[in-house]
């Protein structure tokens, strides 16, 4: 009887560890929205697949980056926080990187480092982490092509809609030229129809 | 029905007392009882599996019709489902195997659902070995908790995906030697199932799982010159075929031995994979820094195996007596010697070539003396798979290869042929 309560106690401890990750993974995120920052980055999307999560539409930016007087002191891809601020269309770019977190703002990220010297000026650059938009698996491609059509309009906008918040982020969107890349993706899956 | 009929038979012409006669049928009733057990076991299993990936599925559709606050909730649904169910098998139905393993399989896959589904609303990336460690992770006492080997061998899927998924990388976030720890971890299941079943598939299936498991991660171990690890794999192939050779090893289902088969397997195609010419120009190489790599944890890793190897191969002697020693036990020995040889020389590439042979033709020789067909053909398969190796290397003229082919198939009738016909000769006397 007593290795019964043993097990049964157990079980108890993996029940809250199993409730307890996910529940912690939500409760992060939610709180970057409701407290994070939101930006703009901008983007340009593909089309790949993931085993277990399904479609997704896989998010290339460039590679932001600012000039340092010295960059020896970073490894190759090490970690580093790196903020964020607004151009002047709106657009989120790089303010600064360093390795430990700014405590004067909120607004920054945890993400992987590059250094490079480009015509003898030393620069390093954010490797953005936010690269997956999961869509409905019907969504993905046309999604992809409705970025492509819009390319050839060089005025319009991509960027995804990111919050920032205390190192954590969540990428809640795609949008081009204002348009939701779902809501783009929808209308092109009705207009085949 | 029938056999109480023919029971009844018995007893009346006194050929059994009605005592015996009822030890008799309850002995038939209680084994008809294990198998319907076992039938419901694997129904309720395969039916946990298909449940649990069907969901798996559906969640990856993602579903953008449903709001960010419902498919929270619904990630939640499945693995809430499964727990109750694990909990009322802790409970209530311990000695119940079919409620603990069907319970269990589902509640791992809905764990794997949630964390997916989540990881979609969040659009969180990153690559999959930090979502198959934690899925692994929280899933792992339910091997211990319900006594689950299909969560077991999942679990041993999950890491092995992990280790090869990582691209055998140190310095990613999750660098590949994390495999090894938690392969550690699902060790006292296996030695438990070792312990106290004696028979049984899942023990069987264990011991399938787990060499294959360590042959896809042995790379995760290398770190330096990576010709060593060649001789690494065949010590641990060797490791393998001895532990099926020895005497604390006995196999469960009849005339398949699960070590033997992947030592022999695995052996054989490491010698073919060595039999190219352009392998040994790559191991002469290294003979200019061969005392820097003494340190490496290829070496060491190469060491330990084949340490092992002689250790079990030293065992199997003693017990069994060196008539008794199969051609394969003893290759990991020779093959670390024309490695080593091969630093100097290219000429170990013969040498590999007539040790296949050697095997292959030794291999058929104890399938004729066996009178096993299965043994004889592998030989041959031996034979048939380094001739058709040597066909590629493209150095032999047309016809020399076409005689090769023409005698290995003649070889293949006759040899066939002349074992058919002998146990026709023995069932006839």
């Amino acid at each position: 009887m007593n290795s019964k309560y043993f097990l049964f106690g157990g079980f108890i401890l993996m029940v809250f560890a199993q409730l307890y990750v996910p529940s912690k993974m939500i409760l992060d995120k939610e709180k970057t929205i409701s407290e994070g920052t939101l930006f703009r980055f901008k983007t340009a999307p593909i089309d790949p697949s993931d085993p277990f999560r399904g479609k997704y539409v896989r998010l290339n930016f460039d590679l932001q980056e600012i000039e340092k007087d010295s960059i020896e002191e970073w490894d190759y891809k090490e970690k580093g926080y790196a903020t964020f601020e607004q151009d002047d269309q709106g657009l989120a770019v790089v303010k600064q990187i360093s390795k430990i977190a700014p405590t004067d703002t909120k607004n920054y990220i945890l993400a992987e480092i590059y250094k490079r010297k480009k015509s003898g000026v030393q620069q390093l650059q954010v490797s953005l982490p936010f690269d997956r938009l999961y869509m409905e698996e019907s969504k993905a491609l046309p999604a992809e092509k409705a970025f492509f059509e819009s390319r050839r309009d060089s005025s319009k906008l991509t960027y995804a809609l990111v919050y920032i918040y205390e190192g954590d982020y969540v990428l809640t969107d795609v949008m081009i030229d204002g348009w939701s890349l779902k809501t783009l993706a929808e209308s092109r899956i009705a207009a085949e129809e | 029905m029938s056999l109480h009929k023919d029971l009844q038979e018995l007893i009346d012409a006194g050929i059994v007392s009605s005592d015996t006669a009822e030890k008799i049928h309850i002995y038939y009733q209680s084994k008809s009882q294990s198998s319907s057990n076992r039938l419901f076991l694997v129904f309720a299993i395969l039916g946990a599996l298909l449940i649990g990936l069907g969901i798996i599925l559906i969640v990856a559709h993602n579903w953008d019709g449903l709001s960010r606050n419902s498919k929270t909730a619904l990630s939640f649904t499945p693995m809430i489902i499964g727990q109750i169910a694990c909990g009322y098998a802790v409970w209530k139905k311990m000695d119940n195997q079919a409620w603990r393993e069907g319970s269990a399989t589902f509640l791992f896959f809905a764990v794997g659902a949630s964390i997916s589904l989540i990881s979609q609303v969040y659009n969180i990336p990153g690559n999959i070995n930090a979502f198959v460690i934690s899925w692994m992770l929280l899933c792992l006492p339910l091997v211990y908790i319900l006594k689950s080997s299909v969560v077991s061998l999942l679990y041993i899927v999950g890491i092995t995906n992990y280790v090869v998924s990582s691209g055998f990388s140190k310095f990613s976030d999750w660098p590949d030697y994390y495999y090894w720890p938690l392969l550690l971890l699902i060790l006292p299941h296996y030695y438990f199932l070792f312990k106290e079943k004696t028979v049984g598939n899942f023990l069987n299936i264990h011991h399938l799982f787990i060499p294959v498991s360590l042959m896809f991660a042995l790379p995760s171990l290398a770190q330096g010159e990576e010709t060593f690890l060649l001789s690494a794999y065949m010590s641990l192939f060797g490791c393998l075929y001895l532990i099926g050779h020895s005497k604390y090893y006995k196999p469960q289902i009849n005339y398949f031995n699960v070590f033997t088969a992947i030592g022999s397997v695995g052996t054989v195609c490491l010698l073919l994979g060595c039999s190219f010419y352009d392998v040994w120009q790559e191991v002469s190489r290294i003979d200019n820094h061969l005392s820097d790599q003494l340190l490496t944890m290829t070496f060491l890793t190469t060491a330990l195996l084949t340490l092992a190897a002689f250790f079990l191969f030293y065992k199997n002697l003693k017990d069994k007596g060196i008539k008794e020693i199969k051609p394969i036990a003893p290759i990991f020995i020779i093959f670390l010697l024309i490695l080593l040889l091969g630093f100097s020389t290219s000429f170990s590439v013969v040498l590999i070539n007539l040790l296949i042979f050697a095997i292959g033709v030794m291999t058929i020789r104890e399938g004729a003396l066996k009178d096993h067909l299965g043994i004889l053909n592998y030989g041959l398969l031996i034979i048939t798979s380094l001739i058709a190796f040597r066909f590629f290397d493209g150095e032999l003229s047309f016809v020399w290869r076409g005689i090769m082919f023409l005698i290995v198939g003649i070889g293949f009738f006759l040899t066939n042929n002349w074992i058919l016909k002998k146990r026709k000769v023995t069932s006839n006397e």
